[in-house]
């Protein structure tokens, strides 16, 4: 299992458009993959899981991913969490 | 907090519509008459969609039409509309009949709204009941009871 911490920059926060490009690289990966924050938990594969969260800019996320294919999938995630929020 | 931002009046139930631009119209004319959100908000959305893809349908015969607040947001509010027929955003989305538009003031209360929105929809039974609604305030009545049941819970 791998993870990772990210604090939201996005001023809008894990809104629909970016939690729909989220869950679209979540799910190339077999892994299992989870996100956490102020804890409560989702599956990083199904959109209304993660948006249910509710994650604003400033909070904190945890991902963790759990598979073969975990070392690119935790790649891929930083990415786009740098790239997008 | 649902109750704050969503009036019965604004809530309609439709047979059908053309085509998904004519399904956006719809869904966001409540708030647009009722000048909750400038014509600008509707032209944002369409260009975002045009974008991004149809970023706001999240399940099975469920949208939650929206832009950004900057987009032309007056006041915050609430919209239904429930269609007979289901439409297609585009080819691979899935099909809509529940059309839930949203107009948040900042991002803040536009994350706290969809994600009380999102807590209640993630149960495909609730879209299910929505769907076979036969009138408004039925919407109206289920969607105030369901977000109860979330902060009970």
């Amino acid at each position: 299992m791998q993870k990772f911490t990210y604090v939201i920059t996005a001023v809008q926060g894990i809104h629909a458009r970016p939690a729909g490009q989220l869950v679209n690289v979540a799910k190339k990966y077999e892994s299992q993959i989870m996100i956490s924050a102020k804890e409560k938990t989702a599956d990083l594969k199904k959109i209304l899981a993660l948006m249910s969260l509710g994650v604003k800019q400033n909070e904190e996320v945890t991902v963790s991913v759990t598979g073969t294919d975990e070392a690119v999938a935790v790649k891929e995630l930083k990415q786009f969490f740098a790239n997008n929020l | 907090m649902i109750s704050d931002m969503l009036k019965p009046e604004n809530i309609h139930i439709t047979e059908r519509v053309s085509n998904w631009k004519e399904a956006i119209h719809l869904s966001l004319e409540p708030l647009i008459k009722g000048g909750f959100v400038t014509d600008n908000y509707e032209k944002a959305i369409l260009e975002s969609t045009a974008e991004y893809g149809p970023y706001y349908v999240l399940a099975e015969d469920f949208a939650l039409i929206h832009g950004r607040p900057t987009d032309g947001v007056i006041k915050k509010q609430l919209a239904i509309t429930l269609l007979r027929e289901p439409i297609q955003f585009s080819e691979d989305s899935f099909q809509v009949r529940v059309l839930i538009a949203l107009a948040a003031s900042d991002s803040n209360s536009h994350i706290d709204t969809m994600k009380v929105l999102s807590n209640i929809f993630m149960d495909e039974s609730k879209v299910s009941e929505m769907v076979h609604a036969k009138k408004p305030q039925q919407i109206y009545d289920m969607l105030i009871q369901m977000e109860n049941e979330i902060r009970e819970n």
